[in-house]
């Protein structure tokens, strides 16, 4: 039952310390039309428990999409990109990372970690819904591998 | 170091002296050796002079006698033939008075003999001349003047023996003089030999003092130096850090603003539409402070809020560019700037076709050896400021030029636009400050930038200008750029 499920259902993983932003991203995922679940972290710590150790989490459970914030207040989310994509059971799992900087060196960093999306987060709100629901329509085609099997 | 001054002074004026006591001294033994000389020589002529007086006076006693002797003969023999010696024997007489009177010639004294001499001589001529008388009366008279001759003589003698003493012990008392004078030209030369070996010797050290502490100077400055660049490079990094953070974490709330803003927006067209269609409805059941809350104080309030965090988003968006300009790696390399400049013009062309704009490149421009990103950026940020600031409705005038100034470079780009209030040359350079009527788009971020980045290529950035006069602004740059850091390649 739950294999079954999990194939078919992504769960969204936010890692996002600022509640606010996680509100905008989630509302707009939703304005999007996407339904799937989001599991929101709010530090680095939780996230890589949840990620790796969790029974329902991406390594013992179903395929996710990470979106990751790389301004954590407890590390940086590059040494959680990085964790992920050195996990063979999570490195084909998809990881956006949305964050402030538009830094190009911090950029080309992370999609050389692996990265597959790299969002800044406008301040231009319209901007940022454009991207969220683009980010959405990027859920619906994209085709997660079944990171159990 | 006013100390080392004041010794070297000292020194000069010490060893001047002791030069000019050397040099007296050499010339005071010089001419006291010439006169004493001359003196000596005065005196050694003296007394020869006085031994040829003697050597006469014995002359003329021999004459004496030989007269007296011949006259003795011929009246003993009572020939003729001995009447040709007492001749000789008279001139012999005659010749040597006459050459003693010639050689006292300078001595009163003697000379005041001399006639009692000839007159005793004539007197035993004359004795000599006559007849021949009785051998002992003749004898005797002939005997007598010659014993007074004889006598004349010894006084003479006697008086040239003291001249001989005096002149001698002159002489002695010169070569004594002469002596001592060279025995302290010999004790002065030392002395100031002496002294001025120590003052050399002295100040020697002193200069070697000096030396070793300014090397010490030299090299606790070098070390100040270093320490005080570290400290400033550290407090730029630093800048460059908190800059860049602070942008990075204030664009974060600002997402929040930004986004909740477009929240309430969303939200006031529903109650917009929600209004209109109560209106249409229940026109009754509705205060009109409602509607004014609504209609107006809702969007006005979101409009303020919109347009702010738009601003201070850009304003953030500055700060971070400069900060990032302070840390990205500066690639210097030979650029021909005739190539750069067309480049930046190249990429401008659409903002310069919209003005009609005239630009003009004063090829050639000078080869300059620095970061093509940063010139490119500050000749695109000040053409687009002269693009941007016309004079009236008038189309832009830009001329690019460029010099070499010896070891620097000179790039300006001058326009005929509205020109800058000389008050405000240097606030234009400041970032976010603007200058003139605000009456074109901008947050005062150009110029700031132009300037932070000659300021980074080792350079500085001039302006000259005048309202209603144009503006020329000149980028300055060593035309090698050579790292503060790393040394100058060739």
């Amino acid at each position: 039952m739950t294999t079954h499920q999990t194939h078919h259902s992504v769960t969204i993983i936010m890692i996002e310390d600022d509640e606010g932003h996680a509100l905008l991203i989630e509302k707009n995922i939703r304005r999007a039309g996407i339904s799937n679940e989001i599991v929101h972290l709010s530090n680095g710590h939780d996230a890589l428990e949840f990620i790796f150790n969790a029974p329902q989490g991406p390594l013992h459970n179903g395929p996710a999409l990470i979106l990751l914030d790389l301004n954590l207040p407890d590390m940086s989310g590059i040494d959680i990109l990085t964790k992920i994509k050195s996990e063979e059971h999570l490195r084909r799992t998809p990881v956006v990372v949305l964050t402030t900087t538009d830094d190009k060196h911090e950029i080309e960093r992370c999609y050389d970690l692996g990265c597959n999306v790299y969002i800044t987060k406008p301040v231009n709100y319209e901007n940022f819904a454009a991207a969220i629901r683009q980010l959405g329509l990027f859920l619906s085609v994209i085709q997660v591998p079944d990171a159990g099997l | 170091m006013p100390q080392g001054q004041a010794a070297q002074r000292r020194f000069r004026r010490s060893l001047m002296r002791f030069m000019g006591l050397g040099f007296a001294a050499l010339l005071g033994v010089v001419i006291s050796a010439g006169v004493l000389m001359a003196m000596n020589q005065r005196q050694t002529r003296l007394i020869a002079h006085t031994y040829q007086v003697q050597s006469q006076i014995i002359a003329l006693r021999l004459a004496s006698t030989r007269l007296v002797a011949a006259n003795l003969r011929r009246n003993q023999d009572l020939t003729i033939e001995s009447e040709g010696p007492l001749t000789a024997a008279r001139t012999q007489l005659d010749q040597s008075i006459a050459r003693l009177a010639m050689l006292t010639a300078d001595n009163p004294r003697q000379q005041a003999r001399i006639p009692l001499l000839t007159a005793i001589a004539a007197q035993i001529e004359v004795q000599a001349g006559l007849p021949v008388q009785g051998a002992l009366i003749t004898g005797a008279l002939v005997d007598r003047p010659n014993n007074l001759i004889f006598r004349i003589t010894r006084a003479m003698q006697t008086h040239e023996d003291q001249l001989l003493a005096y002149r001698s012990a002159r002489q002695h008392g010169i070569e004594r003089g002469f002596y001592i004078a060279l025995g302290l030209t010999g004790l002065l030369l030392v002395a100031m030999g002496t002294l001025t070996f120590t003052t050399i010797q002295t100040y020697t050290r002193e200069i070697d003092a000096q030396r070793q502490a300014l090397r010490m100077a030299n090299t606790g400055l070098e070390a100040a130096v270093q320490e005080r660049t570290a400290e400033l490079k550290r407090a730029n990094s630093e800048i460059q850090r908190f800059a860049y953070i602070v942008s990075h974490d204030l664009r974060s709330p600002l997402v929040n603003v930004m986004g909740f803003t477009a929240e309430m927006e969303t939200a006031t067209r529903t109650l917009t539409s929600l209004l209109d269609k109560a209106q249409e409805e229940r026109p009754d059941t509705i205060a009109p402070a409602t509607v004014t809350i609504i209609r107006e104080d809702l969007p006005e309030a979101i409009r303020f809020i919109r347009t702010s965090t738009e601003k201070m988003d850009r304003l953030i968006n500055a700060i971070l560019r400069l900060s990032r300009l302070g840390r990205r790696e500066i690639a210097p390399e030979w650029l021909d700037m005739d190539t750069v400049v067309q480049g930046v013009i190249d990429t401008l062309h659409m903002r310069i076709e919209e003005t009609g704009a005239q630009v003009e490149i004063a090829s050639p421009l000078p080869r300059i050896f620095s970061d093509r990103m940063g010139l490119e950026q500050m000749i695109a940020n000040l053409v687009e400021n002269a693009l941007k600031y016309g004079a009236g409705a008038a189309p832009p005038q830009i001329r690019i030029a460029g010099r070499a100034v010896g070891e620097h470079i000179e790039i300006s780009v001058a326009d005929q636009g509205r020109g800058i209030d000389p008050r405000d040359h240097e606030r234009v350079f400041d970032l976010f400050r603007r200058s003139g009527q605000q009456d074109r788009p901008g947050e005062g971020i150009g110029l700031a930038h132009v300037r932070a980045l000659a300021y980074r290529l080792d350079g500085t950035v001039t302006l000259d200008s005048a309202l209603g006069k144009g503006a020329i602004f000149t980028i300055h740059l060593p035309r090698h750029h050579s790292g503060s850091q790393s040394s100058p390649q060739p």
